[in-house]
């Protein structure tokens, strides 16, 4: 049985929910505004709420993330009767559970509902550590707790791990979370970085080899997967794995064992195994460029981390974070922050993510010098001359809207009316333009003078 | 890419001048300390996005000594020339996460073919979040 919160101002929506739900043990309340509802959530824990998007005192999705850090962190199923692609996205990507139009059929509701409390369940009774170690992971956005959810799973037992994610989201921060959680903390974490090691060297770096095995190999040395013995084997940007070698780095996963380079014998290594790539590894396979079999080797569980852009809320708590390192690193007063500075911060798209952002603030507080605040004239200055591009941008369309009249259907013309007005408008401006020399006017617009005369007549003008 | 070393010692300057950054493509940005002192200066420094740090240890002091400054390292990617094949230098070396771990007895060639693919491989990301860049923008 689940309790369900339903926040619509449609009351006959309400009772028809409560008929649906009631039934099936689940018990129902309702509230018809946004602020009764959240005075709700705040007072009782409810496991899933129904939330209307067009409420007399505000949107639904506005609330939306408010809703879901509720202590009991209840399922939210958004409806409506708004056919909205946008706010659709919107709400799936603050973590709602579905989203639903009105009108809606009885089993639209039951099947949501039961998904819901099914996962629910099934979350409770799930083992997750008592207090994950989040290393230097920072932000508390909802994209960002997914991934921390994930990487508790993926700490958890010994699967092996693929985090995805553009460059500078801080893959390697959360394979270093990952085994700093798990059962092998306390052995080694060994990185091997796929796209800095040349072919020639992979083989011997991963494997190791033997004395004499070749020129220069004057000692027995121990590769990085027996290095890895007992902890995690991070292999970075595996999209760059050479074709040939994946072969053989599958057959390591599917047997832990491995054949030193001139070594008669085998030897074994116990290793938990997490790859990073900024690529998409399916779209490799589909090209033949990335083995099938390895990709699903690889990715018992995937961790997607989203860029900096789609997380912007994170940003202010990283500028802070990472200010305070620097300030304390370089030995220097902690500085201040201004305002404008953190909203040019939200506002810049960050293609390099957070490895940009560090170094945008390490820049920031160079510029800054002895001031004691960072402001937006401390910003380098591609940032500044992007943001005050992407302004412009933003003015110019917005005047734009402002100046197109609301479009109604009364007064919307019809094609030959449109057509009509634009020839009108055509032939006053070539008038103008060609001090009304019909040669002129025959030549700027390419008519011929017969039809010129024609088009005239037709719209009661003359040249002079 | 900024290629910033630490190396005390005055022949393997001389030697990894000469085998490896040397002959680095015109567009990566080498630089090499002697000192300590003078190597975090540069590193609190703002640096380019894409930064490789090689740290090249005299000794185990002084493979210590690096190890408490590991917040100048953040951000970039460490590689580590070691001076001799001692298991427990490794196993502390191993602590700053290293990319590539060499030794100072061995060919610079290695380290010259890491830090050289690794420096085509961030031209070609450069070229590829330029592209990325341009969409958003375009989106925008």
């Amino acid at each position: 049985m689940a309790k369900v919160l339903i926040i619509d101002d449609d009351e006959q929506l309400c009772t028809t929910l409560g008929y649906i739900l009631e039934p099936l043990g689940h018990s129902c309340s309702c509230s018809l505004t946004l602020q009764t509802g959240l005075a709700s959530v705040e007072a009782e824990e409810f496991d899933i709420v129904f939330l209307d998007v067009q409420l007399p005192d505000g949107s639904g999705l506005d609330i939306l993330p408010e809703v879901r850090k509720k202590h009991s962190h209840p399922e939210v199923i958004i409806i409506t009767s708004a056919g909205d692609p946008d706010g659709a996205e919107t709400a799936i990507k603050n973590g709602a559970w579905d989203y639903i139009q009105k009108p809606f059929r009885k089993s639209d509701i039951t099947l949501q509902v039961t998904k819901a409390v099914e996962y629910r369940n099934a979350k409770i009774t799930q083992q997750q550590p008592v207090a994950l170690h989040r290393s230097k992971i920072i932000g508390n956005s909802y994209m960002l707790e997914k991934c921390i959810d994930l990487v508790a799973q993926a700490s958890a037992g010994d699967v092996s791990v693929l985090i995805a994610g553009e460059t500078g989201t801080g893959k390697e921060l959360f394979a270093h979370a990952i085994h700093e959680n798990s059962a092998r903390r306390e052995k080694s974490f060994i990185v091997v970085d796929c796209a800095a090691l040349p072919e020639t060297l992979l083989e011997s770096q991963l494997f190791g080899y033997k004395k004499g095995a070749f020129t220069g190999a004057d000692a027995d040395k121990e590769g990085l997967i027996k290095q890895a013995d007992g902890g995690t084997l991070f292999l970075d940007e595996i999209g760059e794995l050479p074709l040939k070698f994946q072969k053989a780095f599958l057959r390591v996963l599917q047997e832990r064992r491995f054949r030193p380079i001139s070594s008669s014998e085998e030897e074994k290594s116990d290793f938990k195994l997490v790859c990073a790539t900024n690529r998409n590894l399916q779209d490799m396979v589909d090209k033949g460029d990335f083995r099938q079999d390895l990709l699903f080797r690889i990715q018992q569980i995937s961790i997607y981390i989203p860029p900096l852009r789609e997380r912007r809320e994170d940003i202010k708590e990283l500028a802070i974070y990472y200010v305070a390192q620097l300030c304390t690193r370089d030995n220097i007063p902690l500085k201040g922050i201004s305002q404008e500075y953190f909203d040019k911060l939200v506002a810049y798209a960050w293609p390099g993510n957070i490895r940009e952002l560090i170094n945008t603030l390490e820049w920031s507080l160079k510029s800054a010098n002895s001031d004691m605040e960072i402001i937006p004239q401390h910003l380098p200055e591609h940032i500044r001359v992007q943001l005050a591009r992407d302004s412009i941008r933003k003015r110019g369309a917005a005047a734009l809207s402002q100046t197109q009249p609301a479009l109604r259907a009364e007064t919307f013309p019809s094609l030959h009316q449109n057509r009509d007005k634009a020839e009108r408008q055509y032939l006053q401006d070539l008038i103008s333009l060609s001090t009304g020399e019909i040669q002129e006017a025959c030549r700027l617009s390419g008519l011929t003078r017969q039809h010129l005369y024609n088009l005239l007549k037709k719209h009661k003008m003359s040249l002079r | 890419m900024d290629i910033i070393s630490f190396i005390p010692e005055q022949t393997q300057r001389q030697t990894l001048q000469a085998a490896v950054f040397g002959k680095m493509s015109r567009d990566d940005n080498c630089e090499i300390y002697a000192t300590v002192c003078d190597f975090l200066k540069r590193l609190s420094q703002p640096k380019q996005i894409a930064c490789v740090v090689v740290l090249c240890p005299t000794g185990e002091a002084c493979l210590k000594e690096l190890l408490t400054q590991k917040d100048y390292f953040n951000n970039t990617d460490i590689i580590v020339v070691l001076p001799e094949k001692d298991k427990g230098l490794l196993e502390k070396s191993r602590l700053l996460h290293p990319r590539f771990i060499t030794f100072a007895d061995e060919d610079p060639k290695m380290l010259g073919s890491v830090l050289k693919k690794k420096s085509a491989y961030t031209r070609q990301q450069q070229k590829y979040d330029l592209r990325a860049s341009k969409a958003i923008d375009s989106i925008k």
